[in-house]
């Protein structure tokens, strides 16, 4: 874990928090006035810190953990032990003053007025946010044209569609300039282009202004895009915590190759590494990545027996797969 | 002094600026709402009139006839912007939905935004309905207004409304715990409809009843306004009614700090 300082725009240090739910004892007609109270821990002992300016993803499956972390982060609760700090702030004891120094997207609550113009909801940020006049019309400007939202800046919000509607969210989060924005799911059920730019922007702000940005995504090209850091959550706890390159390099350190072969061509690739697919004259290899394979793949390539191949380093979707099956495994060798 | 710029701040006014503005998005809606409010005191009337001709009288317990026609309609004027029992709506919805993080992630008190919203709703409904009835009433029956009655109109809605807003609220504080507060919110309207002169004028219950009514917090909901500006009411009940209510405002608002406590934890968690 890295310890926190003062460069830091989050640091957390071991917190937990359980929650009380009441289950039904069984599935049967009556089972509803009967129930049964359980706890629920959905987090236990999670440390990490996030560093100014920077830009991190916060990543885990459903039920990891991740929304208690940001209601914890948005002072929304308190944690029931461990401590809290955003922006050198407890967010339980100090959350309007935070608010006033953090944008938040919550992908799944838009916080635009539905019966308005995205240019009303704007004002009233304006108002809420007290951004001066002139102030708040250059900023508006600059992200209507980077979000490309010119023509649906008059028309009401319900006429919009998800991915403007996300757009025109985002800029309601961000035209105070905060320190720091939290994106819950930002581009949940979102367009291509509309991602793009909400990406581009996103980036934007990072490097014009400094802004941290914490992302909450299931979306991995959302992390190949932005992120530098990564943190991820399983079952309450935090299992990586480490640049995309560390994750890269611990769980994708392998590369695929993809070699076709000539007709009467022997060669014994089992030294080389893991055969995934082999198909009449083609063969799809797995590659660990070290000198003397590396030597052996230059070798093997260059010879008579190979009439061509592609070589490509694993995608982040893939890196995170090995990753969930290795956590899973070591879980499992626990057991 | 941030604190205080937060709790004064024109955020919340942002807020009532807005939902006012975006109240105008349902135009047909507003007209449909005048005309049903318009429509509903009609039965009241003729019912009362019924009454009063069998009785064979012209005044009932010192109301009189030719008040009925007036009162029944204003109460219906008042009826748009008060009791407010859009605040625990909004709050069981929220509540249910994770909505309530949309207020939690700005710099916001979760309750004085709810009144914030609500008032903004309030004053919409004063503005295009309730004013509307009462000018037709009044060139209709052509009472005579006394300026003082016609000022405290006004802000005695503006008190009820203060005042079932933290009724409401509490109630909407339940949702955290029973999540569907409808029937309990509906039950309070009927409470507030019966002993609040909506149905029947205060002083038409039997004078012990009537006594006792007019010292709870109901009588400031229909019946103070009503009586004030149509000068139903004396000198003496009006300022005994607005310090009852400032009374009773103060109580309820004690309360709802206490039931806010409680409850804050378990309100704010739904939030995400």
């Amino acid at each position: 874990m890295k310890n926190a300082t003062g460069e830091d725009a989050i640091a957390i240090n071991d917190v937990r928090k359980t929650f009380t739910t009441y289950e039904a004892r069984s599935s049967s007609f009556l089972s509803v006035l009967s129930k049964r109270k359980t706890e629920k821990k959905a987090l236990r002992g999670v440390s990490f810190s996030v560093k100014k300016g920077s830009i991190t993803a916060l990543l885990g499956k459903n039920g990891s953990g991740k929304s208690t972390l940001i209601k914890l982060l948005v002072g929304i609760m308190a944690p029931d032990s461990g401590t809290v700090r955003v922006l050198g702030m407890d967010p339980w004891k100090e959350r309007i003053t935070l608010a006033r120094r953090m944008g938040v997207v919550l992908g799944a609550h838009p916080t635009l007025y539905n019966d308005l113009p995205p240019a009303q909801s704007f004002e009233y940020m304006r108002r809420l946010y007290r951004i001066p006049k002139n102030e708040y019309e250059k900023r508006l400007r600059h992200f209507i044209r980077l979000l490309e939202l010119d023509d649906v800046n008059r028309r009401q919000v319900r006429e919009l569609s998800l991915g403007e509607r996300m757009k025109c969210n985002f800029i309601a989060a961000v035209l105070h300039l905060p320190d720091l924005i939290v994106l819950d799911e930002p581009t949940i059920g979102v367009d291509l282009p509309s991602t793009l730019k909400l990406r581009a922007t996103a980036l934007d702000l990072q490097k014009r202004y400094g802004t941290t940005i914490l992302i909450a995504t299931h979306i991995l090209e959302d992390v190949k895009v932005l992120a530098e850091e990564v943190v991820i959550l399983d079952k309450g706890k935090v299992v990586f915590n480490g640049s995309k390159h560390d994750l890269s390099v611990l769980f994708g350190d392998y590369k695929t190759v993809e070699l076709y072969f000539a007709k009467n061509a022997k060669v014994n690739l089992s030294r080389l590494g893991t055969v995934v697919d082999r198909r009449d004259s083609y063969v799809k290899i797995e590659i660990r990545s070290d000198k003397a394979r590396d030597k052996m793949l230059a070798e093997l390539v260059s010879s008579k027996n190979v009439v061509d191949y592609n070589i490509s380093t694993p995608e982040i979707g893939e890196v995170m797969s090995k990753f969930y099956s290795r956590v899973g495994g070591m879980r499992a060798k626990k057991r | 002094m941030q604190r205080r710029d937060d709790l004064l701040g024109n955020g919340y006014l942002a807020v009532l600026r807005t939902t006012f503005i975006s109240d105008f998005g349902y135009r047909i809606e507003t007209l449909a709402r005048l005309a049903r409010r318009l429509i509903a005191p009609i039965a009241s009337v003729i019912l009362w009139t019924i009454i009063y001709a069998a009785s064979n009288t012209t005044t009932i317990n010192g109301f009189p006839r030719a008040d009925i026609f007036i009162y029944f309609f204003l109460v219906s004027a008042i009826g748009s912007v008060i009791p407010n029992a859009n605040i625990s709506n909004s709050m069981q919805y929220d509540i249910q939905s994770g909505n309530v993080a949309t207020y939690l992630i700005k710099p916001f008190i979760y309750p004085l935004a709810l009144i914030a919203e609500t008032g903004g709703d309030a004053l919409y409904e004063f503005t295009f309905i309730t004013l509307p009835i009462f000018f037709v009433a009044c060139a209709t029956v052509g009472f005579n207004l006394v300026l003082l009655r016609v000022a405290l109109f006004p802000i005695e809605i503006l008190l009820g409304f203060l005042m079932t807003s933290l009724i409401y609220f509490m109630i909407g504080c339940l949702a955290a715990y029973v999540i569907n507060i409808s029937g309990i919110s509906n039950t309070l309207l009927w409470v507030f409809n019966v002993l609040g002169g909506r149905l029947i004028p205060l002083t038409l219950f039997p004078a012990g009843i009537a006594s006792v009514l007019t010292i709870l917090p109901f009588a400031s909901i229909y019946y103070l306004p009503v009586a004030t500006i149509s000068g139903l009411a004396s000198w003496s009940y009006i300022t005994n009614g607005i310090l009852y209510m400032l009374g009773w405002i103060a109580v309820f608002f004690l309360a709802s700090l206490l039931v806010w406590r409680v409850s804050k934890k378990k309100i704010l968690a739904a939030g995400g």
